[in-house]
């Protein structure tokens, strides 16, 4: 499921787009409004973990209210480049960034800024589940609390619109004091720890394979979920399943590994032109499941 | 295949056989007190003064030993608990902290009598305190705050990595994500630590002969709570005989008509304690553990 072979340039659940259905796809409601001011730029971005280069050169930007997408073998960078836009490569011992990191056009890295701000902003859903060992409302409420929420009822409130929100809401409303966020199944984990960014009120979103450890109908409900919330936020999601980055991105940034063993980023584009019509060979070996 | 199944078996049956082994050591010690005290132990004995002519009894020193307990840990707890923060997550890897740690090792090889020597040096002799139970309890630090540090410093160092990057990625802060992420599932660790030690400081007796005193104390006057005064039982400049030292004290000194079933009868009192010290951290910790984890 998470390899590209197999996976068809254009997913079985997308009609084949003729170039005239991608002419008529309106940029606003695709998430590739031009005018869309730039959320997150990175430029000439690389991190070295010691004396290793992981990813070299990547400069990128991703625009308000859309969903971009990080595809490329494993080892490339990608989990690496997404930790950058929220500093936790910070807490990586011997990792260093170079380059420039903006979050609205302001530099994520400045001395000046602390990255307890940066995260306020920036959410971050990994890709292992891992809610808090307490009951499914302290998980929730785990973020406003830190940020100063104190007064029960509006606390009560955010809970109930972020589990809504991130599609839990129904499967647990009945024992939200009572039953652990570990009690809970590997799905309905993930979608609360979704639902533990959503009640942080962030303005972007990064995900890093939100869906590998779930099974379908669980990722199909995340996919949905995803497309709504493009609406508030501005999303980045890493995904080894093609289909997924298809549906459900705006925009694909394809890496891959380099000579040197460092990751680059080869080719970003629309998405449906990453998928049918990509420049990079490399790029069109990659989504056709032709990569090594 | 046969011969690794073979070795297999061996090692079960030797593990087996050597587990039967502590165990009935332990259980040996356990009844031979038990049965030595049945004949002359009533309830009488936990409250009554201690006697020269009669079997009498160990209240004075049964409250010293607790009066010891709480003060040592209310000394060490706080201490041991937040430096096993700092180490766990504050000291990074330096000279200071191998220093620490090296002291630490250091610390716990060190045999008591020599820590009660230390303490006498420092605790009775240099401040000119005389035997008190703050001395005594001092002592007891010296080598239970290195312990507490070390336990208090694995327990947090055991909760997943994982816990303290969701925390910070919700963009908590360093010291919020130890308080409200780290601490609650480290908490079992801690108290087991806490409770271990508080196990030790009530069997010590080697560091406190020199540090607390030797005298037996008899007729406690609870109503006096003078501080200060070094006849009040809850002053902490006084002498405080207890248990363990008071076990020491009567079979050393061999005095008075029933010094065998006393010893006896205070040894079972001794050793059931410590037992239910450690089988209550056990439980307390699981307990903890299942109240964290939310269910
Ligand atoms: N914490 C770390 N310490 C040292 N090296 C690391 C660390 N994390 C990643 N790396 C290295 O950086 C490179 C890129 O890793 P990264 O996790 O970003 O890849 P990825 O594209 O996310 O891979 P995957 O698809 O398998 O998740 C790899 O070579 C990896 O070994
Ligand atoms: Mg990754």
């Amino acid at each position: 499921m998470n390899t590209p072979q197999g996976a068809s340039p254009v997913t079985a659940t997308r009609p084949t787009p003729t170039p005239l259905a991608i002419a008529s796809l309106q940029p606003e409601l695709t998430g590739l409004n031009p005018d869309a001011p730039v959320k997150l730029r990175a430029q000439d971005v690389s991190v070295r973990y010691g004396d290793r280069m992981a990813v070299r050169d990547v400069t990128l930007d991703v625009r308000e209210h859309s969903v971009m997408a990080f595809i490329g073998p494993s080892g490339c960078g990608k989990s690496t480049v997404l930790r950058c836009f929220d500093r936790m490569n910070d807490l990586i011992p011997g990792a260093a960034v170079e380059g420039r990191i903006e979050l609205d056009g302001e530099d994520v890295y400045a001395p000046s800024v602390l990255p307890v701000e940066v995260r306020r902003k920036v959410g971050l859903v990994f890709q292992r589940p891992n809610p808090f060992p307490m009951s499914i409302y302290e998980n929730v409420a785990f973020g406003p609390r830190r940020h100063g929420e104190q007064d029960k009822a509006r606390l009560d409130d955010v809970v109930e619109r972020a589990l809504r929100q991130a599609a839990l809401w129904d499967e647990v409303k009945d024992d939200l004091r009572k039953k652990s966020g570990l009690s809970l199944s590997g799905g309905q984990q993930q979608r609360l720890c979704i639902a533990r960014t959503l009640a942080t009120d962030p303005e972007v979103i990064l995900m890093d394979e939100p869906c590998s450890a779930l099974d379908p109908i669980a990722t199909l409900k995340i996919e949905e979920l995803i497309a709504q919330l493009k609406a508030d936020y501005t999303i980045v999601i890493v995904t080894h399943n093609m289909q997924q980055a298809a549906r459900v991105s705006d925009r694909t940034a394809f890496f891959t590994l380099g000579e040197d063993r460092a990751g680059y980023l080869v080719e970003l584009d629309e998405t449906l032109r990453i998928f049918t019509n990509p420049a990079n060979q490399l790029t069109e070996d990659y989504v056709s499941g032709r990569f090594g | 295949m046969r011969r690794s199944l073979a070795a297999d078996r061996l090692a079960t049956a030797v593990l087996w056989a050597v587990a039967v082994f502590v165990i009935l050591v332990l259980v040996a010690i356990i009844a031979y007190f038990v049965i030595e005290s049945i004949p002359t132990f009533s309830l009488a004995f936990l409250v009554a003064d201690p006697s020269l002519t009669d079997i009498g009894g160990i209240g004075p020193v049964l409250w010293n030993s607790a009066y010891m307990l709480v003060l040592t840990m209310l000394l060490t707890v706080p201490l041991g608990v937040l430096g096993g923060i700092y180490m766990a997550e504050y000291a990074g890897e330096g000279w200071l902290t191998n220093a620490i740690r090296f002291s630490q090792e250091l610390i716990s090889s060190v045999p008591s009598i020599v820590v009660g020597l230390f303490g006498f040096a420092l605790f009775v002799a240099a401040t000119g305190w005389g035997f008190t139970a703050l001395g005594g309890a001092l002592t007891l630090m010296v080598f239970n705050l290195p312990l507490l540090l070390r336990l208090s410093e694995q327990a947090i160092r055991t909760v997943p990595a994982d816990e303290r990057a969701a925390s910070l990625a919700l963009g908590a802060t360093k010291w919020q994500t130890i308080r409200h992420a780290v601490l609650p599932v480290a908490i079992p660790g801690v108290v087991t630590g806490i409770v271990l030690t508080a196990g030790r400081v009530f069997g010590e007796a080697a560091a406190l002969l020199f540090t607390a005193g030797l005298s037996t104390p008899t007729r406690y006057d609870f109503s006096n709570l003078n501080p200060l005064d070094p006849q009040s039982p809850w002053s902490p400049f006084r002498n405080a005989t207890t248990l363990s030292v008071f076990i020491w004290k009567s079979n050393s000194e061999g005095l008075g008509n029933y010094v065998h079933e006393v010893a006896n009868m205070s040894s079972m009192v001794l050793i059931v304690m410590v037992l239910a010290f450690n089988l209550g951290s056990r439980w307390l910790g699981g307990a903890l553990q299942r109240r964290v984890s939310g269910l």
